[in-house]
C-alpha cells in the first residue's frame, strides 16, 4: 500500500513538473471589458488596450513602464496614448503595459528572455541596455527633422551611439529646491522668483538661520545629490569627458563646488537628502529650503505648505543656473521581424511626438526633453514646468548618457562628508573626487 | 566472482526495496539540481571567465584573473570588497553575540510562565515574534524614521538625554553600523527566542525539582541543566545565525542605495557587505562585472563553508 501511494505521489509530482515546463502559457480568460464604441478600442483591467475588431496579421505590443505609469494622471496619459495609437495604426491590435521598477526592468532586460517591444528606462542605464540587448536602431526616425528638430540638441546627442540613435528622449528633471515662503518671509527676506546669484542665496540661508529657523537639510550627507546640484552652477567650467580611460575633469574645476558646499552646510541640519523624515520635516514647516526633485511636489502640495520652487542660482548674475539633469528614455527592442519593428517604431515616434510629450507635461506636470514642448505657453503656465524649462537651459548632466557607464557624480557621496568634517580641504576633496572617478573608469575598462 | 555477484544482488535488492522512496525523492532532487547545484556550478565556472553585461563581447576563460582583481588591494573593486569583508568582521560577531544573549535571556525569563501562567507565556511568545514576521524593508523603513536626525522619536529622546547628539544614524560611520545591527537583532530575536523556548519546554521538569531540593540557585540550574541540555539547539541557532549574518544584504541596502548603485554601502562604504558588492558588480555595467560577481560569491561561499566546518569541529570536540 505504501509503495503504491508513494509511486502515485512521485508520478503526480513528475507529471506536474513536466506539464508546467512543457506547455506554452495560455492567455488568461479576459475579464469583463469596457468598450469605447466611438474609438473602436476596448480596455481590460490588466493594463491592456485592444482593438475591438483585431486586424489579421496585426501585432500585440508589450511595453514595460515605470510602476507609477499605470496609476492616476500617468495612467490616464497612457490610456490616451494607447487609444489614439490603436485608432490610427492599422497594424497594431493591442498594447499591454507591464509596470515594473528600475532594478526589475534592468534584470529583465539582462535576462534576455520574454523581452518587451518597448520599455521605459533611465538614461543612466542607456549603455547597459545597449550592451544587454539588441536595441532598435531609430536613426530613420531622427532623420525626419520635422519630428526630431523639436528635441533639445543635447538630448539627440545623448541618444546617439555608434553613429545612430537608439532611444526616444522623454522625461527630464533638474534638481530643485522647494522654498517655504512663510519661513523665508518671517526671516525678513525677500522672495525673488529665482535668486540672481549664489551669494544672494547663501545670504538668505544665513538670515533664515539667524532668525532661529532651520535653513536647509544637509547637502553633503547621504548622497551625491547636493554636491552635484552645486556643481551644476559651474557646469560651464567643468570639462566632462573621457580621454585615455581617465576623466577630463580637472581637480581645480571642482574646488569652488566644495567651497560652496561648505558655506551651505554651515546652515544645514543633520538630515540627509532623500530620506522620508527630511521630506516630512519640510512638509511640517520645519525647514526653509528642501533640496529635492519634481517627483516630491505631489507630497508637498498635499501637506499644505506655502511653497514655491527655485533653481540652484548661478555664481554670476545672468549666468546659467545650476542643478543636475536626469533623463528618462523610451527604448525599442529589435524583434527580428521587420513588420513588427515598423509598428514599434511607429509607436515610439508617436510617444516622442510634440502632441504626446505635451500631453505628458501638461497632465503629469513632469518636464520633457522636447524644446518645443518646454517653450509652449500652455506648458509654461505650471510653476514646476516653468522652473524646469529654465533649468533645462543650464545645469549639468548626471553623467555622459549613452556614452559610458560611469556615473561620475556618485563619488561625491563619499567625498563630500569628508570635506564637511574637515578631513579634506576643498582642494583635497576635488583631487579625491578625480581619483575616485578615474578608479571607476579603470573598473569599467 | 562470487563476491561481486553477491554484492550486485545486494545492491539490486536494496534498490528494489527502496525504489518507491527514491522515486518520491526524484522530483525534489531534479529541482534541487536545476535551481541549486547547476547554478552553483555554473557560477563557479563563470567566475573564471570575463562574463559581462555586454552580450556582444562574448564569454572567455580568463582563469583566476577575477580573483586576482578582487585581492589586488588597489582597484576600486578590490578596495570595496575587502572593506566589505572588514565590515563583516565587526557585524557578524556583534550581531550574533548580542542577538543570542537577548533571545536566550528572553526565553529563560518567559519560560518561567510556561507552566504556571500559560496565557502570559503565549502572549509574550506572540509579542516577541511580531518583529520577525514583519518584512525587512518595513523594519528598516520604520527604524530609519525612528532614528532620523533631529526628527526621529528615538533619536530625539536620546538627544534629550544628552546622548548621540548630532549623530546621523544612516550615514555616520559607527552609527550606521550600529543601526544595521539594531534592526537585524530586533528582527531576528523573536525567531531564536521561539526556538530556545521550544527547546526549554523539552527539558524534564524533574531535573529542576531535584536540583531545587539539592539547594541549587536559579543561576546554577541555568548553568548546569538548561544550557547543557539546550546545546543541540544552541548549536543550530549559532550556525544558522552565522550563515544568515554573513549574507546580510537587505537592511544596509535599503538604508544606503539611493538610485545609484555605486553609493551602496554609504559614504566610505561604512555598511557595505559582500552580497551588496556582488549586486553592484552585476548591475554597474563594468568589464568582467558578472564574472567578478560570481568570484565574490564563490569567496563568500568558501568563507561560510569554512566557518560552518569550524563550528561542527568545535561541537564534535566539545561533545567528545
Amino acid at each position: 500500500m505504501k509503495k503504491i501511494l508513494s509511486l502515485t505521489l512521485a508520478a503526480m509530482l513528475l507529471l506536474g513538473m513536466l506539464a508546467g515546463c512543457g506547455t506554452e502559457a495560455e492567455e488568461p480568460s479576459a475579464p469583463p471589458v469596457e468598450s469605447s464604441a466611438a474609438s473602436g478600442v476596448s480596455q481590460t483591467v490588466d493594463n491592456t488596450m485592444s482593438k475591438e475588431n483585431p486586424v489579421e496579421g496585426g501585432y500585440d505590443i508589450t511595453v514595460w513602464v515605470g510602476t507609477d505609469m499605470v496609476l492616476e494622471t500617468q495612467g490616464e496619459c497612457w490610456d490616451e496614448y494607447m487609444a489614439t495609437f490603436l485608432e490610427e495604426n492599422d497594424k497594431c491590435n493591442s498594447i499591454t503595459l507591464v509596470p515594473m521598477g528600475d532594478a526589475e526592468r534592468l534584470t529583465g532586460i539582462m535576462a534576455g528572455v520574454g523581452l518587451p517591444d518597448i520599455f521605459f528606462g533611465s538614461a543612466r542605464d542607456a549603455l547597459k541596455y545597449y550592451q544587454a540587448v539588441d536595441l532598435l536602431d531609430l536613426g530613420d526616425l531622427f532623420a525626419d527633422t520635422e519630428w526630431s528638430d523639436g528635441f533639445y540638441d543635447s538630448a539627440i546627442e545623448h541618444v546617439t551611439y555608434d553613429g545612430s540613435q537608439y532611444a526616444i528622449p522623454l522625461i527630464s528633471y533638474v534638481s530643485i529646491m522647494y522654498r517655504n515662503r512663510e519661513i523665508v518671509e518671517a526671516s525678513g527676506c525677500e522672495l525673488p522668483e529665482q535668486y540672481a546669484t549664489m551669494d544672494e542665496f547663501i545670504d538668505t540661508l544665513k538670515a533664515v538661520s539667524d532668525a532661529g529657523y532651520v535653513a536647509t537639510q544637509s547637502w553633503a550627507l547621504g548622497s551625491y545629490y547636493g554636491t552635484g546640484t552645486i556643481a551644476g552652477s559651474d557646469a560651464a567650467n567643468i570639462t566632462v569627458g573621457i580621454e585615455n580611460n581617465k576623466t577630463t575633469i580637472q581637480p581645480e574645476q571642482l574646488v569652488r563646488t566644495f567651497e560652496t558646499l561648505m558655506e551651505i552646510e554651515q546652515y544645514a541640519n543633520n538630515m540627509p537628502y532623500g530620506e522620508d523624515a527630511t521630506i516630512e520635516s519640510f512638509c511640517a514647516g520645519e525647514i526653509a529650503f528642501l533640496l529635492d526633485g519634481p517627483w516630491t511636489e505631489y507630497t508637498i502640495q498635499a501637506s499644505g505648505v506655502d511653497y514655491d520652487v527655485i533653481l540652484m542660482p548661478p555664481y554670476e548674475e545672468g549666468g546659467p543656473t545650476g542643478g543636475m539633469q536626469g533623463w528618462d528614455y523610451y527604448y525599442g527592442v529589435d524583434s527580428g521581424d521587420e513588420e513588427r519593428n515598423a509598428v514599434i517604431k511607429d509607436l515610439l515616434k508617436y510617444l516622442g511626438s510634440f502632441e504626446a510629450e505635451k500631453l505628458w507635461t501638461v497632465k503629469v506636470g513632469r518636464p520633457t526633453l522636447r524644446e518645443d514642448v518646454m517653450s509652449d505657453p500652455e506648458v509654461l503656465q505650471t510653476m514646476m514646468c516653468r522652473v524646469q524649462a529654465l533649468g533645462n537651459e543650464g545645469g549639468i548632466l548626471q553623467m555622459d548618457f549613452f556614452h559610458d557607464n560611469v556615473f561620475w557624480m556618485s563619488v561625491f557621496s563619499d567625498v563630500a562628508p569628508l570635506v564637511i568634517d574637515g578631513t579634506y580641504t576643498p582642494e583635497e576633496g576635488a583631487q579625491a573626487s578625480i581619483d575616485a572617478v578615474n578608479a571607476l573608469y579603470a573598473e569599467q575598462g | 566472482m562470487k563476491n561481486s555477484t553477491a554484492r550486485k544482488a545486494k545492491v539490486i535488492t536494496r534498490l528494489r526495496t527502496n525504489a518507491a522512496c527514491y522515486l518520491g525523492l526524484l522530483p525534489f532532487f531534479i529541482l534541487l539540481c536545476a535551481f541549486v547545484f547547476f547554478p552553483m556550478l555554473q557560477g563557479m565556472w563563470r567566475s573564471l571567465t570575463d562574463w559581462s553585461m555586454d552580450v556582444r563581447s562574448g564569454i572567455h576563460f580568463i582563469g583566476l584573473q577575477n580573483y586576482a582583481d578582487i585581492f589586488d588591494g588597489e582597484s576600486n573593486t578590490s578596495i570595496r570588497y575587502l572593506k566589505s569583508l572588514k565590515n563583516l568582521l565587526v557585524y557578524v560577531p556583534t550581531t550574533i553575540a548580542i542577538g543570542l544573549f537577548i533571545s536566550l535571556a528572553l526565553a529563560l525569563i518567559v519560560n518561567q510562565f510556561s507552566r504556571k501562567e500559560p496565557r502570559k507565556f503565549s502572549f509574550f511568545r506572540g509579542v516577541y515574534y511580531v518583529p520577525t514576521v514583519l518584512p525587512l524593508f518595513l523594519c528598516t523603513g520604520m527604524w530609519c524614521m525612528f532614528m532620523a536626525s533631529d526628527a526621529g522619536i528615538f533619536s530625539s529622546a536620546l538627544n534629550a538625554l544628552g546622548m548621540f547628539q548630532g549623530a546621523s544614524w544612516t550615514t555616520d560611520p559607527g552609527y550606521s553600523m550600529a543601526l544595521v545591527i539594531i534592526i537585524d537583532i530586533w528582527n531576528a530575536v523573536g525567531f531564536n527566542f521561539l526556538i530556545f523556548s521550544a527547546g526549554m519546554q523539552d527539558i524534564p521538569q524533574e531535573l529542576y525539582e531535584a536540583s531545587y531540593i539539592d539547594g541549587a540557585s536559579v543561576f546554577q540550574q541555568m548553568r548546569k541543566i538548561t544550557l547543557p541540555l539546550l546545546e543541540p539547539i544552541l548549536f543550530f541557532v549559532i550556525t544558522n545565525s552565522f550563515i544568515s549574518a554573513l549574507q546580510v544584504y537587505d537592511i544596509p541596502w535599503i538604508i544606503t542605495s539611493k538610485s545609484d548603485i555605486n553609493s551602496t554601502g554609504g559614504p566610505g562604504q561604512v555598511i557595505l557587505f559582500p552580497v551588496m558588492e556582488m549586486v553592484r558588480n552585476i548591475y554597474a555595467g563594468m568589464n568582467n562585472g558578472l564574472g567578478r560577481a560570481c568570484a565574490e560569491g564563490v569567496i563568500l561561499t568558501g568563507i561560510i563553508i569554512v566557518i560552518t566546518l569550524i563550528l561542527f569541529r568545535i561541537r564534535k570536540r566539545h561533545s567528545d
